[in-house]
């Protein structure tokens, strides 16, 4: 675990054999977030490779992955830890039963506590990956909870004692930008953006997840796709776009694009009726251009 | 600049230098970041320039708005140098996004060119050309503001960003007073032995929307802006999240072009084309402009079509709606455009009022 994050090479090489293309800045950033034990925000358009990176992290550094999802209305009882309420209350009863005095501190202890998956990631022996996924989503209030664990490693849970991390957790932020993220959470962060990828970076990509793809095909996909990209499309089609109508491409036994079904396929590119009628459109003149 | 260790002190220093370049080109380091650089040098060693640069954007770059400006600043303080040793560069020029102004929560607001110098660039004698020709002249309602006046447009403003960056949800939350929350309310009387004793409530959820402003700082609107600018100012003060971008006339490049004037539709496409500057369904935009625009019609069209298809509203505010003179002299694209919502007067404080109040309400 420890040889992958020696030096950014070698974390690229650790990502790379686990199917994520990392270019060098993102794996210096990684490589200084596992050295300076800091969270990384990444930024960028959906369908990029956001939360495909924290995947890819536990998977290089043999690590369990943590993922909390946030949505709007998120709180601390889900993201950080709460209380087995019913369990405690048939402890109340079952000590009222029995006449025994019931004791404050056997209430609330470990066996009564949930741990959500930020302290579950915290009480890991181990180094793991936390993955906080669109942080945007979930509302202002939240990121001051964040606050704590992401500057002391730790959580402060009134009724029991204060949780410290024994190995710092890898933690992964991803933002979509729905939202602008407080500067607190900001200043905490090392900064990441990931944006559309590069033909030749998407090309190994495609390579990297899809074995079996033909080069060729792999090649026009790629050049198709930039070229989509340059449209005025109400959903750019990302990363994980291009790769799922690669497999689709697979699925219908096309080997290139002037294939006869290919046009079937449009809709695991494009995902709005508007975009799906605008390719239509410039289809032939997408593929002629293509074919020059 | 090859590690902390290596070069001792002179590295601390160097780094205090650089983020005093970046502050000075607007962006926000505090010495935390500073010293979270050095150690990132530290572990780094030495490496590559772009694995130095990365490393060192990773640290004090929040937002990949900011992005262009620490790749500028990077070039010029650890590259040119080398190139031209001696060779000061002067710090008070912001090498890039000159005409950008960002307004965060708790940074408030930072400039990358005041106002000032926008007016002073606009005001070129090569550039105030074309469309400015064609206006009213000013009268009193575009005079100074007053005193008076600004206080009555905070108010306004502050009025307005409710108005325009609110949007109520169908989703609720706990508290409030709207309607009792049964999950809850089951929840507090299982911690209770069973007891009904209280009935938690929930609201629906208000969502902030982002405001996005693009201002025509042009020689033709800066005789009538100053109540436009001065309420876009208050908006700005008021409420977060506000982005703000201005563009001006500019010199005619392209041959055959007639002479020089705002060219409405490019700056539009050029603002919105920044990286990191986001348009969504949750992005109210309003562009002020009296919309003499020099450009070609079907790129302000084209570009107005993008911005309505992508915001949850396009106003447009005009200080020369409801001049006297103003439809016979020349009326702007904007007024026939299916692409935006609603047009606001801003003539005078009143009139930008009984617009504002006007504005439908949000529903998410």
């Amino acid at each position: 675990m420890s040889d992958c994050l020696a030096s950014p090479e070698a974390l690229t090489r650790a990502l790379s054999a686990t199917g994520y293309i990392a270019d060098d800045e993102l794996a210096t950033t990684l490589y200084l977030a596992a050295a300076l034990a800091r969270p990384v925000l990444v930024e960028g358009p959906a369908g990029v490779g956001k939360t495909a990176i924290a995947q890819a992290l536990g998977q290089a550094l043999g690590a369990s992955l943590h993922r909390l999802q946030c949505y709007e209305g998120l709180d601390a009882s889900q993201a950080l830890y709460d209380w087995d309420y019913p369990r405690q209350f048939m402890a109340i009863r079952l000590a009222e039963a029995a006449d025994t005095a019931i004791d404050a501190g056997a209430l609330y202890s470990e066996r009564y506590l949930l741990a959500r998956p930020i302290l579950a990631a915290l009480s890991e022996p181990q180094r793991a990956v936390l993955l906080i996924d669109e942080l945007d989503r979930a509302d202002e209030a939240f990121e001051a909870l964040l606050l704590e664990v992401l500057a002391d490693w730790q959580i402060t849970i009134p009724e029991y004692r204060t949780i410290r991390a024994a190995a710092p957790p890898l933690v992964v932020i991803t933002g979509n930008r729905t939202r602008e993220l407080s500067d607190a959470v900001r200043r905490r962060c090392l900064y990441a953006w990931i944006d559309y990828p590069e033909p030749a970076h998407e090309r190994a990509v495609l390579a990297a997840r899809l074995p079996g793809i033909d080069n060729a095909l792999a090649e026009q996909i790629t050049q198709f796709v930039a070229r989509v990209r340059a449209l005025d499309l109400a959903k750019t089609p990302g990363l994980s776009e291009s790769l799922d109508w690669a497999r689709a491409l697979i699925t219908v036994g096309a080997t290139d694009l002037a294939h006869e079904r290919v046009p079937a396929t449009l809709a695991a590119l494009v995902k709005d009726p508007g975009d799906i009628e605008q390719l239509a459109a410039h289809w032939q003149s997408l593929i002629d251009d293509l074919a020059r | 600049m090859s590690g902390a260790e290596t070069a001792g002190w002179s590295a601390a220093r160097a780094m205090a230098a650089f983020a005093e370049r970046l502050r000075a080109a607007g962006l926000a380091v505090g010495a935390g970041e500073v010293q979270t650089a050095l150690r990132a040098l530290a572990v780094l060693g030495v490496a590559p320039v772009a694995r130095i640069r990365a490393a060192l954007a990773a640290v004090l770059v929040r937002d990949i708005a900011d992005r262009p400006v620490f790749d500028a600043v990077f070039e010029q303080f650890w590259l040119d140098p080398i190139a031209a040793p001696g060779v000061e560069v002067p710090s008070e020029e912001p090498p890039a996004e000159a005409g950008e102004c960002r307004i965060d929560s708790a940074a408030g607001y930072r400039y990358r060119a005041t106002r000032q110098e926008a007016v002073e660039h606009a005001a070129r004698p090569d550039e105030a050309r074309g469309a400015a020709a064609r206006g009213p002249a000013p009268s009193a309602d575009y005079a100074a503001v007053s005193p008076a006046e600004q206080a009555r447009l905070r108010e306004l403003a502050r009025r307005a960003a409710r108005r325009l960056a609110r949007a109520r949800l169908r989703r609720q939350v706990r508290g409030g007073h709207q309607t009792i929350d049964w999950p809850a309310t089951l929840r507090v009387s299982l911690r209770h032995g069973g007891e009904l004793i209280r009935f938690p409530r929930r609201r629906a959820v208000h969502r902030r929307l982002r405001l996005l402003v693009l201002v025509d700082v042009s020689h033709s609107m800066r005789q009538y802006s100053e109540l436009s600018v001065a309420f876009v100012r208050a908006l700005a003060g008021c409420c977060h999240g506000v982005d703000i971008a201005r563009f001006a006339d500019r010199a005619v490049d392209a041959p055959g072009a007639a002479g020089g004037g705002t060219r409405i539709g490019e700056s539009l496409a050029e603002a919105l084309a920044r990286p990191g500057r986001r348009v969504d369904r949750h992005t109210v935009v309003l562009i002020v402009s009296e919309g003499w625009d020099a450009g070609s019609r079907a790129t302000l069209e084209r570009e107005l079509a993008r911005l309505a298809k992508r915001a949850a509203a396009l106003y447009w505010l005009d200080p020369l709606l409801a001049h006297p003179g103003y439809f016979e002299s020349a009326a702007g694209v904007h007024h026939d455009s299916p692409h935006v919502d609603r047009i606001l007067a801003a003539r005078s404080v009143a009139t930008l009022a009984a617009g504002l109040r006007d504005l439908p309400a949000f529903r998410g």
